[in-house]
This record gives structure tokens, sequence and C-alpha cells, in this order.
């Protein structure tokens, strides 16, 4: 009750999943298959190497379109309370169709995807092993991908490991810490995620001035929602840049900066800067385990 | 029709008990899951409102559980819209949408809420900071330093009240700190504060309506509405579902009368068979005429009595009544017989009777006391005597006659005893015993007709002669041919044979080989000889052929030749008989009449006939020693015969007794043991 009182949260050592679905998941999301030119997998944007995000401002689908958005990580996604960033899914299944139809992307019609799975032996075979069904649906790849996606956590960072007070912070890091809390990031950047909880617009205070593709207000249609986007997670963000929504931040420091003018109103010391990049840096997780395992 | 309509009311309560179990389970199911959903919509509305409080409230915040409990709320109310309950019922429906519209509206609220919330806390945050850090040349400006403390004062009070009156005193103290800005400059201390002070004007009257929205929304009293309409609704429906098990109670005792009334009714269809059913087999046993007891009948009984005592009544010489008067008569006798037999039976005979033949009774009684058969048979013979059957006025004196048994085969050894009466006449009633055995004498008949067979084969026939003693000299006067049969070294008479080879068909044989070889000792002996001719040899042609040639090839021989024709032949056919008479008379042969006496011949016939002799019956002859009777019967007949020049014999005469008394009636000659028995060659 306590912990539930503080702004944060660790990430459990262990969340449940369905192993071999997840697996399964694994397979598909490492598979070009799943492109109409066999070009690009998930992991092409999403990848491993790069904590799930992608190190290109803006993601490559086939035939080499650039989309229009830097790709948002897959790692901890399912702690968000909605996916996309303007959290037009929400749940890792819904959004995993998303990226396969978007012709930018992946391109694939639901029977061209289903063809191809169901004429190859490996996914005949594991598919009907898991759903003691022949045929493989739709539905059944996505909640495979969901299921590998949701193994994608990154337990036991330096922040977790503080919050359990298993081990301190060092003072630049603790300096940092406290400068996050009391100039105000924590207001979005809060809970397990240290974001990915709500809606928030680029630019409160000083206007952002940046053309904003897909954000909210292509959901709700509502005027006041230009420029809002899920506020996206800190963890592991040592190791996603480019950030921001367009990915047109190269580097965290940068980052840092440029949130804390646009949306807190002030400038911060390099000092300062540097205390709150030493701070984001104790966010950097384990590697989930899942890339580790084999069928 | 009935079965029809007990297998369609099983069928409709068996509907209805599946009807009722499938309604009553979706029932519950549907009862238990909207209750669960209105349980925990309300629990994380409550959650909900709770988690935005606190958000609003500390300056730390974490959106982690606002945002999954807007999440299960979300999921929860767009779940309802499958619920087939909002479908069926108007009033809930419309409570359920007013409600997902009001959820819909305050989780968008809650969405704005949390950017509000957080650039107001931002706002704070960094105002608060400011409020450490003013520098040292507005410190030393009163004014400036005023204005600074009551805008920060008023902001935070404005903050933690949620208070939006607080906004005019910010603007003015913000505008006056406006007028001390000399540029615009970021870093500038008051122009930071400014922009904040700013943001914090223009957010904060959005924030706290977003809140008050938030706290004011209808969403919980709203769903309480609905738990209350679900929970009437429910309340309703219990009675529906008591309405209906109460309805299929109502059909299940429907179906219970029904299979109950159904089972009396088998019973008594049961019953009326098992009466027709009685009524057939009673049928099957009774006789149509009588109404009594059938052959069949009989037949089933005799098979259940331990010791029976059996008897046929016959009613003699019936078939004159059916000739004479026509069936009608006969049934008409039948039917009165019937019922004089009943009368005549005491009742603790337990009798039962049948009518076997067309006029033959049978009367079967289990002895279980001994029955005297004498008194049985009488009380039957008189009652008939007695009881007269009369028809249209005309009388019948019916008499019958009672063959009675007690062994096995009951109906045929009955028969015999019958049978055995039949042959006697001076009785009317008998009891089978041994020596009537039909069964014995079946056995007797094959052996006897093999017998026969054979000697006919194998010329096996031949005569024996007896002399004829001439009473007054005591010579012989003449032989008589008898026939026998030579079975191995023995010789045995031909005469027990005699009906069966009429039966067998063999008779016209033997007389032809009697004839033929009587003839060869007549020619060898010279001597006088008597010959037995039945009344089938006379109307036989081919015997008479044969006797024709016999006599005319020994026609010297004829004088010396006597037909002996037996009495009781006589009255069989008059006419041919003394057509044959007239003719072998005119060959010169004589002619005696065998057994006389034994029969009713009438005399008159007998002496118009141009006979020669008369053997008078020997079981006259051998009482005459012992009955005064015999000897009177035998004299008449003597005295007859002589005053018609008639010559009188005596048979049987096997003792010097007998033989006197023959010579003293007269009688011209004997024959018998006394004298000498048949011999093969004289």
């Amino acid at each position: 009750m306590l912990l539930a009182q503080l702004p944060f949260a660790p990430i459990p050592k262990k969340i449940a999943y369905n192993k071999k679905l997840a697996l399964l998941g694994k397979s598909l999301f490492f598979d070009p298959l799943l492109s109409s030119d066999k070009s690009v997998s998930c992991a092409s944007c999403h990848k491993p190497s790069h904590a799930g995000a992608d190190d290109r401002a803006l993601s490559q689908g086939v035939g080499g379109q650039k989309g229009e958005l830097n790709s948002p990580t897959v790692y901890n996604a399912f702690f968000q309370f909605a996916q996309f960033w303007n959290g037009r899914a929400s749940s890792l299944q819904e959004q995993a169709a998303g990226p396969l139809h978007n012709p930018k992307e992946m391109n694939m019609s639901t029977n061209l995807l289903l063809t191809r799975l169901q004429s190859s032996p490996y996914y005949k075979k594991a598919f009907k092993r898991l759903f003691g069904n022949p045929k493989i649906t739709f539905d059944m790849v996505t909640q495979a991908l969901a299921e590998f996606e949701k193994a994608l956590y990154t337990p036991n960072s330096k922040f977790d490991r503080f919050l359990r007070k298993e081990v301190s912070l060092t003072p630049q890091e603790q300096r940092g810490y406290l400068l996050f809390k009391k100039l105000g990031c924590v207001t979005c950047h809060n809970g397990i995620n240290l974001g990915g909880n709500s809606f928030q617009k680029i630019g409160t205070i000083i206007p952002y001035r940046a053309p904003f593709p897909h954000d909210r207000y292509e959901v709700t249609k509502n005027p006041e929602d230009k420029g809002v986007y899920k506020v996206p997670s800190l963890r592991n963000v040592a190791l996603s840049a480019p950030y921001f929504h367009d990915g047109t931040i190269p580097t965290l420091r940068q980052a840092v900066a440029k949130m804390t003018y646009y949306n807190l109103g002030f400038y911060l010391s390099t000092k300062e800067q540097e205390a709150i990049v030493a701070f984001l840096k104790t966010l950097t997780g384990q590697p989930p385990a899942i890339l580790q395992e084999e069928e | 029709m009935r079965l029809l309509f007990t297998i369609f009311l099983g069928v409709v309560g068996f509907a209805l008990f599946w009807f009722f179990q499938q309604y009553n389970q979706h029932y519950l199911q549907t009862r238990t899951q909207l209750s669960s959903w209105t349980k925990e919509m309300l629990r994380d509305e409550t959650r909900l409102d709770y988690e935005v409080l606190k958000n609003s409230f500390f300056l730390y915040q974490n959106y982690d559980e606002l945002s999954s409990c807007q999440k299960r709320l979300q999921t929860r109310v767009q779940q309802a819209k499958t619920f087939p309950i909002f479908n069926q019922n108007e009033e809930l429906r419309t409570i359920y949408e007013r409600y997902e519209k009001l959820l819909v509206h305050k989780l968008e609220q809650i969405e704005k809420f949390k950017q509000t919330n957080a650039t107001i806390k931002n706002s704070i945050t960094y105002l608060l900071r400011m409020l450490q850090n003013i520098p040292q040349k507005y410190l030393r400006q009163k004014r400036i330093a005023t204005a600074i403390l009551h805008l920060e004062g008023n902001i935070l009070l404005a903050k933690n009240a949620l208070d939006p009156d607080f906004l005019r005193s910010i603007k003015k103290e913000a505008d006056l700190l406006n007028s001390f800005i000399k540029r615009k400059d970021p870093k500038e201390y008051l122009f930071r504060l400014l922009i904040h002070t700013k943001l914090f004007l223009h957010t904060f009257p959005s924030y706290t309506a977003t809140l008050h929205t938030i706290t004011h929304l209808q969403t919980i009293p709203t769903l309480k509405r609905l738990e209350n309409a679900l929970e009437h609704y429910f309340t309703q429906q219990d009675k529906k579902v008591q309405e209906l098990f109460y309805l299929l109670l109502f059909f299940y005792f429907l179906s219970i009368l029904s299979i109950l009334y159904l089972i009396h009714r088998l019973s008594q269809e049961n019953s009326a068979l098992k009466e027709l059913q009685t009524k057939l087999q009673r049928y099957a046993i009774t006789d149509d005429l009588t109404g009594l007891l059938n052959r069949r009948a009989y037949k089933q009984d005799i098979r259940r009595i331990s010791s029976p005592f059996f008897a046929i009544v016959d009613i003699n010489r019936f078939k004159q009544y059916n000739d004479f008067y026509g069936n009608k008569v006969g049934d008409h006798i039948l039917r009165q017989s019937a019922k004089i037999l009943q009368k005549a039976l005491p009742l603790h005979y337990e009798a039962k009777l049948y009518r076997l033949g067309s006029d033959e009774f049978g009367v079967l009684i289990d002895e279980k006391t001994p029955i005297d058969q004498k008194r049985f048979a009488s009380a039957i013979i008189e009652t008939f005597n007695k009881e007269k059957i009369t028809f249209k006025n005309i009388e019948f004196f019916v008499s019958v006659s009672v063959g009675m048994t007690r062994k096995r085969p009951l109906l045929e050894s009955a028969d015999m005893a019958l049978r055995s009466i039949k042959e006697r006449y001076h009785r009317n009633y008998a009891i089978f015993s041994k020596d009537l055995d039909y069964f014995e004498q079946i056995k007797e008949n094959i052996k006897k007709s093999k017998t026969i067979k054979e000697a006919v084969q194998k010329d096996y026939i031949l005569p024996f002669f007896q002399p004829i003693i001439h009473n007054a000299t005591g010579a012989i006067a003449k032989y008589e041919s008898l026939g026998r049969i030579r079975e191995k070294d023995r010789y045995e008479s031909v005469y027990p044979y005699l009906e069966l080879a009429k039966e067998m068909g063999l008779y016209p044989q033997i007389t032809k080989a009697m004839l033929y070889k009587s003839f060869l000792a007549l020619k060898k002996l010279q001597k006088p000889i008597s010959l037995n001719i039945s009344m089938n040899d006379i109307e036989n042609p081919d015997i008479l052929k044969l006797l024709g040639e016999l006599l005319k090839q020994n026609a010297d021989m004829a004088p010396f030749i006597t037909f002996e024709i037996l009495e009781s032949e006589t009255l069989k056919d008059y006419k041919t008989v003394k057509d044959f008479i007239s003719i072998i008379k005119a060959q010169g042969c004589q002619v005696a009449i065998d057994d006389f006496g034994s029969g009713y011949s009438n005399f008159a016939h007998i002496f118009n006939m141009e006979i020669d002799y008369i053997k008078i019956d020997g079981s006259l002859i051998e009482q005459l020693p012992t009955s005064q009777n015999a000897r009177r019967v035998v004299r008449a007949i003597h005295d007859l015969a002589k005053e018609s020049g008639i010559q009188t014999i005596a048979e049987f005469v096997s003792n010097a007794a007998i033989f006197e008394e023959v010579k003293k009636i007269g009688i011209d000659y004997s024959q018998g043991y006394f004298f000498e028995k048949p011999r093969p060659i004289i």
C-alpha cells in the first residue's frame, strides 16, 4: 500500500505467460514472411538490439516506404494502458494487427498471411500443436505475437532494485531522481513504466512547432487533442534513441532539455541535465529473457 | 387414441421439463452474470473516483491504477452490450444506454483530467520551486515581493481549495507583476513566473470543471438504478420461473393421472379379453346341438383324470329315427337325451357329459369312491325308459345301451364293452373286461390274418369229416365236411378265421378249396356228405359257377350231397336263399338248416322252403339234460319238423346223457364228440 502511494513501481521479476505460445509469437515476430514482399519483420523496426525500438528516426516498411513516426519500443508495452502513439489500440493483440495490415508497413492481407503460414510446415505444425486446430486463423497469429510481446519485459533495472531497496543510487543519480520528481517530469512519467498511462500534449507551456501525424486528435476528433500523444515509457530510454514521436532528437540529453523546455517551461543547467540523464540510465533493465529462449 | 394422448402428454411434459431446465439454467446464468457485472462496475467506479481524487490531491502521482480502472470499465461496459437482457427489456436498455453514455463521457473527462492535472501539477511544482529562488533584487522591492508571495499563495490556495474564485486576484497580481517586466527573456524570473501563472490561469478552470464533471456525473446513481431495475426485473422473472414450474408440475401430474387411467383401462380391457377368451374356450369345447362338452373337451379332460370311470351311452337304433323322421327329429331326440342323461346322473358323481359321436354320449367321472357299475348303468337305462321324448305329439321310446370302462384308452375300451352288448342283446350294459380286450383281439387278428393268408396261399385248407349217426340204428348216415387249416403238424378249425377271411377277400378261395376237396372225398368215399354253404357263397357267381360244374361232373353224386345253410343266413335275403334251394333241389341235392333255434327266424318262412333237415342249435342240445325249457323248445321244433316232413339232427351231442334225451325226443340223427371228433379221412 505504501508502494502504491509512490509514483513509481518496479517491473515484476517474473510475469506469467504461455511460453509455448510466446515462442511461436517469437518466430512470427522475427519472420519477414509476415510482410508482403518478405522484406521486413516486426523485428525490423522493433529491434531487440535497440531495446525494442528503431534506431532510425522514421521506420521503414515494405518497399523501403518511410513511416511518419518513430517506432515506439515493444519492451514493457504490456504495462501500457494503450498501444500506438495515439493509443488507438487497447491491447497488444489489437496492436499487432495494425502494422501487419498497414500498407506502408508490412502490407499484408489476412488471406495472404494465413495462406503463407498454412503452407509452412513449421507453422502448420506449431499452430496445430498449440490450438489443436489445423486451420490457422488471424486471431491465433495476433494472439501468439501478443503473448511474445507480453514476455518482452525488462526487470531488475537499477532503479527497480533501488525501489526494492536492494541497491542505492549514486549521488548524481539520486540528484537526478529528485529533480525528476521536483521539476514535474513525474507528473506525466509515472507508474510502472514511467509513462504509458496517459495522453499529454507535447509543448504544453512553450508551443512545440512540428507536424503531429497520427496524434490523439485522429482518434477523438477533439481539437484539444491536437499534438496530444501517449506519454512514452522511459524504461530503457537510454538505449532507444532517437527520441520524440518524430525521432528528431538524437540524444537523451537533448531530449531531456527539450522536453523540460517545451513541457515544463524552463531551461535546465548542464549539471541538472546530466543528473537527470544519469537517473534515466538506471531505468535500463535486463534484456527480456525470452530472447535467449529456444523452442 | 388414449395412448397417443398419453404419449403426447409425456412429450409435452418432457419438452416442458427440458425447456424449464434450459430456461432456469440460462436465467440463473444471466442473473449471476449481471449481478457480478454491476458489482464489479460499482467497485471499479468507486475505485476510479478514488484514484482521480488521489491523483489530484497528491503532488506525486501514478496514473497506472487509474488507467487500468478506466480500461476495465471501458471493456466491461462494452461487454454489457452483448447481454441479451438489454435487448429484451426496453426499460433496462434505456437505463443501460444512459449509463454507458455517462460512463463514456466520464472516461473522456478522466483522460482530460490526466492532461490538465499534469499541467497544473507541473506549474505548481515549478511555482513552488520559484518561491525558493526569488532573486535578491525582487526581495528588496517590497511591492514586487509582496505580489509574488500573494500570487504564489493564491495559486496554492486555489489549487488546494479547488476554488476558481482566487483566479481573479491571481490575475490581478499577475498583471501587476507583468508591468515590472522589462524584456521578454525566458531566462528572466518574472517572465518565467508569469508563463506558468498564465498556464495555471488558463488550465485551472477546465481542470476544476473536469474534476467537477467527473465527481458529479451521475454514473454511480445510474448504475445503482440499473441494479435496482435488474433486481426488479429478476423478481418478476422469479414469478415467471415459478409459474413455469407450476405448469410443469401440472403437466407432470396430468401425465401421471393419464398413465394411471391408461393402466386402469388396460386392466379393464384385459379382463374383458379374458372373459372373451373363456367364452371362446367354452365354445371350443362345447357341442352346439346339446350343449354338452364335445370330443375335444373329452380329449383334454381324460388327460387330467387319475382314476377315470368312463361310460358311452348309445341310443339304440338311432339311425332309424333319423331315417324315418328326418334329422330334425333326430336332433330333437339327441337334445332331449342329453337332458335325460344329465337328470339320470346323481350330482355326487361330479360327472362330465360329452357328445362323442352322432348318437353316442360320454360320461366321465373321476372315481374317488368306487362306483357300482350295475347301479350306474341301470339308473341311466331306467331313466331313459321312464322319460318319454315327444315331438309334435309323437312319442318316442328311446332306449340306450351303456358301455363302461376303467381302462385306458377309455373311448376304445368302452366301445368294446358296448359292442359286446350289441352282440349279446340280453343285456343293455356292459363293463369292459379283459376278455373283451379289443387290443388283444387286434393282436390276435393280425396273427390270424397271417395264418389264413398263408393257408390260402399254400393250399393248407382242407375238409375234416364228422360222422352223423342215425339214432335208430346207430349207423353212420353221412359225414359233415368241416373246414380245417393245416398248421405244421396241427389242424385247427377254419371257422374262427372266416370273418377275417371275408374282410380280407379270401373267403371265396376257402369255399372253393372246401368244395373242391369235399367233392374229391365224396367221389373216393362214395358216402353221403353234408357241406356248409353261406350267403356270401350263394351271392358269389364264381362259387355258383364252380358248384354248378362240380355237380355237373358228379351228377350221380347229387343225392349224396346235403347243403347246410345257417338259420341266421336265411333272414338276410330270403328270396335268394329260397331260389338257391330250389336250384340245388332240382339237381337232386338235399338241404339242411343249420343252428336252428339260435335266431329269431320266422318258422313259417323256414318251413315254406323245400328243406330236408333241421339241425337244432348246439346250445339248446347241450342244455337238454339240465333244462326243462330247452327240452320243451327242442321238442316243439322236432314236432313241428315232423309235421312238415322234415328230419331233425342234434349237434353237440357230447355225452350219453344228452344222447339219451335226444333219443327220447325222437330226433332222427346225432353228431358230436360222444360219437366221434372230426377227422381228416373217413
